[in-house]
């Protein structure tokens, strides 16, 4: 018998063993059926949300069909009259009172991957000229506790449940002999331990690889996922698997080749199991919290109320200020206290933001803290590295929320462009065009020509090559230890 | 009888050594994530305390105003630090903690600490409470396997077994011993950050009783899982085996089943979508209203004055001041109809969350931790309706003081510091203990079931064992 027959013979045998093996099917059954389950629950949240985004759409749609009506109506001679904050063609009025859009960050072909952040960041942001730095401060309101508790996901599935799983049949299977003593046995026959180990690890991988990347898609499926049309997502999701597999192949199979009995290698694959996904998060956070302490939001809403009320006391020089700074000195004889509230309102704002800078500063200072630190987090933790990727295939990582907010506040800006020269408009030159008798001040009515949102993604292909680099990560840090497990095991391990 | 033996097994834990630092890693985890909740409480708690100060001096010190201005300046009101809020955090990070009281809109609280953190912010979160409901079976499970598992791993069980007096009370002491080392070890630390937090934080008896009340249930969930440990390490052939499905077990009862629980809890008593119900209020209670509303409104405060004509009226009442309060009282109704359905929907699935506690000691404990805590959605509400009701009665205050003074030559009404004061300022009381444990009663009855059932469990177990 040459030696490369008994590799390829020790190779079909312990396939053959781990087929057999309850252990493994079991394993399978509970990620198959946890998986789709957590699926499902991901979809039914995505679903909903998709729905919230439509009916918000619709309402949007409807609101601009009734100001037409009433700017028609308001452009007709009329004995009747209407303030300002009721009148939609009136620039100022329709700034404050009338402008309606919304930030849209609709879910990716994949999101039932990883429910992410989800379930707990915004996917819907109001729009208003006035807000300080963005959006309205909103959120989707899911119920606390569930948030505290977590979504049964398929991430949480694959992120908790199915390192244990492979820990516990990769230990079961790998110690067995040892367990059962009669490695001596085996340590008679004419096979290196080191190609024993090899063949084993080989077959383990060979079979638990692809069946966990086929637990993770069939859920994906049974939950409605296009697998096939975001074929780049669903490459990227099966190589995360594979790799986050075999790296847990590895650890069990290296606590195994140490000579560890199923107790002692379970105990240490749990170990490592907890320091990668609570220990190391966690140092993460308190680190964080050392280095960069979250600006308290009480503390801003103090300086935020502290400023309104300086603005508050200097509004009518704010005003002129700003008036002198668009229009030149011309405006200087503008009466401010004459102006409409949403005019004045234009200056006041700007100069809001620019008196709270430091603190918005601030915030995004400890945003980009927390995402360094999170690329530690990622390097040191395989468990972290994966989660994250996850989420980021799937669309609901903090990472794709970052720059929906950023899109949003340049879609602000946008809108501000757009409103404030018309709002300011009739400031400098009275006498703007008005129908005679019309109860409208017709100074604004381009409805259509009013900015959308839209929100650019990464390329699929972008999305796919991160999760390919992170799964190349796994995967070398898992061949890392495989193959010292491997070197370690010159001799055989044999039970004192 | 039981008592030479519980001191035998004691010492016999806490002479391995291997056992000792393990577990005092796992109280060393428990202290340091309490000490760091505690201190980021007590920052918190003197932070509300000055801003809330300070809204308070603001809102006196506004100057003269009109009412209705005053009315949308208004205060920021910020939901109190609890106490235990340092042992357990609850769904206080996933909660505004500030809400804005002003005229025509019920706002949401903001703030949320978790919203725009990263995802490894979540997976870290320092929750001590959350650590030790779902890291504190595997500890229990780990001194379970060490006194259970050693005379059988050597062969010399039968030998024990037959010089016991009897098999439960040989059982029965392994296990109070489980519980008497988990208890210090698993509970003292939090316990001891919850008395820490009680003197600084601040808290007076009512939370001292939940501080108690805290601990009883946290010790009864540590002898549940004791006894629950040690009937696997007994019906187990071998030891593989009886470590198998002390992992097993800790996986499915503690780590799958509170969100397994939760999402149950949410399929069972879905909560209907917050967009839709922000779109009923922009639709039926608008902050500003339509010219065909103003109309509506004119016509319902014409008919209650007994005029005719808004000119007849705008001599006598401020008509401006008596169409806000009838948009105000109706916002209020529409509040009350649309926010209020709401949190009844997503209090009532945390009441199916409580009463799934007979899935597992840890989903009834978690829901009575909270709720203990003061951490829970059914004291958060309490927070948002005391809250709403302060904005009501401040709106309303400056809306009736704008009714009767009509704008005099086109000059609106104003006031000062007089009226402003006649606001007491928002002082929030929770509420007490004893409410708290009627929100979660079926947890606590699953709790007691458990520790019933683990006792049961844990006798039959023992008759059965073979050596």
């Amino acid at each position: 018998v040459t030696s490369t027959i008994s590799a390829r013979l020790l190779f079909w045998y312990e396939c053959r063993r781990v087929c057999r093996s309850p252990v493994i099917w079991i394993a399978l059954a509970v990620l198959l059926v946890s998986g789709t389950w957590g699926a499902h629950n991901t979809a039914r949240l995505h679903s909903d949300q998709n729905a919230d985004l439509a009916r918000l759409a619709q309402q949007e749609a409807d609101w601009y069909a009734d100001v037409r009506i009433r700017a028609a109506r308001y452009s007709k001679p009329s004995a009747d009259t209407v303030p300002y904050w009721q009148d939609p063609t009136s620039a100022s009025g329709f700034s404050r009172y009338f402008l309606r859009r919304f930030a849209a960050k609709p879910h990716l072909p994949l999101s039932v991957l990883s429910v992410g952040q989800s379930d707990l960041q915004p996917f819907a942001v109001p729009l208003r000229l006035e807000t300080l730095f963005g959006g309205d401060r909103v959120y989707d309101y899911e119920p606390p506790r569930a948030l505290s508790t977590g979504l049964f996901d398929l991430s949480f599935v694959l992120l908790f449940v199915a390192p244990l799983c492979v820990g516990w049949a990769a230990s079961a299977l790998g110690a067995l002999e040892r367990d059962q003593g009669i490695l001596p046995s085996v340590a008679a026959q004419p096979i290196s331990p080191r190609r024993w180990w090899l063949a084993r690890l080989i077959a383990l991988s060979a079979l638990l690889i692809p069946s966990i990347a086929l637990v993770v898609v069939v859920p994906l499926v049974a939950a409605g996922a296009p697998v096939v049309r975001a074929w780049p997502e669903t490459i990227g999701a099966i190589s995360l698997v594979a790799a986050h597999t075999l790296f847990w192949i590895a650890i069990a199979g290296w606590c195994v080749a140490r000579g560890h009995s199923v107790v002692a290698a379970l105990s240490i694959v749990t170990t490592i199991w907890l320091l990668l996904t609570v220990a190391i998060p966690i140092a993460g956070t308190l680190a964080l919290q050392w280095n960069h302490p979250r600006p308290s939001p009480i503390a801003d809403v103090n300086e935020l109320r502290h400023v309104t009320d300086q603005v508050q006391r200097e509004a009518d020089a704010v005003v002129v200020r700003h008036l002198v700074k668009r229009f030149g000195l011309s405006a200087a004889s503008v009466n401010p206290s004459a102006l409409d509230y949403s005019t004045r309102l234009v200056a006041i704002t700007v100069e809001m933001e620019r008196r709270l800078e430091q603190q918005e500063r601030r915030r995004q200072e400890y945003a980009r803290a927390s995402d360094r630190v999170a690329g530690l987090v990622a390097w040191l933790s395989p468990q972290a590295a994966f989660q994250t990727a996850l989420a980021d295939l799937a669309g609901t990582g903090t990472r794709r929320h970052r720059d929906f907010l950023r899109a949003v506040r340049d879609f602000q800006l946008e809108l501000r462009s757009f409103m404030y020269p018309r709002v300011l408009h009739p400031v400098t030159f009275q006498g703007v065009p008005s129908c005679g008798g019309c109860p409208g001040r017709l100074t604004f009515t381009e409805y259509d020509a009013i900015p959308r949102f839209a929100f650019t993604d990464d390329a699929p292909s972008e999305r796919s090559g991160r999760s390919l680099r992170t799964a190349a990560w796994l995967a070398l840090v898992a061949i890392v230890v495989g193959l010292l497990s491997i070197a370690g095991s010159r001799t055989w391990a044999l039970a004192p | 009888v039981l008592r030479p033996l519980v001191r035998l097994e004691i010492l016999k834990l806490v002479r391995d050594f291997r056992l000792v630092a393990v577990m005092a890693a796992f109280s060393g985890v428990l202290l340091l994530s309490g000490t760091v909740s505690w201190l980021n409480l007590r920052e918190d708690a003197a932070t509300k305390a000055q801003v809330a100060a300070e809204e308070r001096a603001r809102w006196l010190g506004q100057g003269e105003k009109d009412p209705h201005s005053a009315a949308h300046y208004s205060i920021y009101a910020f939901r109190p630090a609890k106490a235990l809020q340092a042992v357990d955090p609850g769904i206080v990070p996933f909660v505004g903690e500030a809400v804005w009281l002003e005229a025509h809109l019920q706002n949401d609280l903001l703030f949320r600490p978790q919203q725009d953190s990263n995802a490894f912010e979540r997976l870290g979160l320092v929750d001590p409470a959350g650590l030790f409901i779902r890291l504190g079976p595997l500890a229990v499970f780990l001194l379970a396997f060490a006194v259970a598992a050693g005379e059988r791993e050597l062969g010399v069980l039968g030998l024990a077994l037959g010089t016991a007096p009897t098999r439960a009370g040989y059982f029965g002491a392994k296990v109070l011993s489980v519980i008497a080392v988990g208890i210090p070890v698993l509970v003292g630390p939090l316990v001891l950050i919850g008395v820490l937090s009680l003197m600084t934080v601040g808290g007076g008896a009512d939370d001292a009783v939940r501080l108690l009340s805290w601990t009883l249930g946290a010790a009864a969930y540590i002898a549940i899982l004791a006894a629950i440990g040690m009937a696997i390490c007994m019906a187990s052939r071998s030891v593989q085996t009886a470590f198998a499905g002390l992992l097993l077990s800790w996986v499915i009862l503690s780590l799958a089943a509170l969100p397994a629980a939760s999402a149950v809890a949410s399929w069972r008593s879905p909560v209907p979508s917050f967009q839709q119900m922000k779109l009923v209020l922009a639709d039926e209670a608008p902050a500003y209203w339509t010219p065909e509303t103003g109309a509506e409104q004119i016509a319902s405060i014409l008919q209650r004055y007994g005029a005719s004509r808004e000119e007849d009226l705008q001599q006598t009442i401020n008509v401006r001041g008596a169409q806000l309060d009838v948009a105000e009282r109706h916002a209020q109704a529409v509040f009350d109809r649309e926010i209020g359905r709401f949190y009844d929907r997503v209090q009532a699935q945390d009441a199916v969350y409580a009463s799934l506690g007979w899935l597992s000691p840890a989903v009834a404990f978690d829901a009575i931790s909270a709720a203990f805590a003061g951490t829970d959605f059914f004291h958060h509400r309490h927070f948002i309706d005391a809250a709403e009701q302060y904005r009501r009665g401040l709106v309303n205050r400056m809306n009736a003081d704008l009714i009767p003074n009509p704008a005099i030559n086109g000059r609106e009404h104003t006031n000062d510091g007089t009226l402003w004061s006649d606001v007491p300022a928002f002082a929030y009381r929770p509420r007490p203990a004893l409410s708290a444990a009627r929100a979660v009663t079926p947890a606590l009855i699953a709790l007691a079931c458990w520790l019933l059932g683990g006792a049961v469990i844990v006798r039959r177990t023992a008759d059965r064992v073979q050596p």
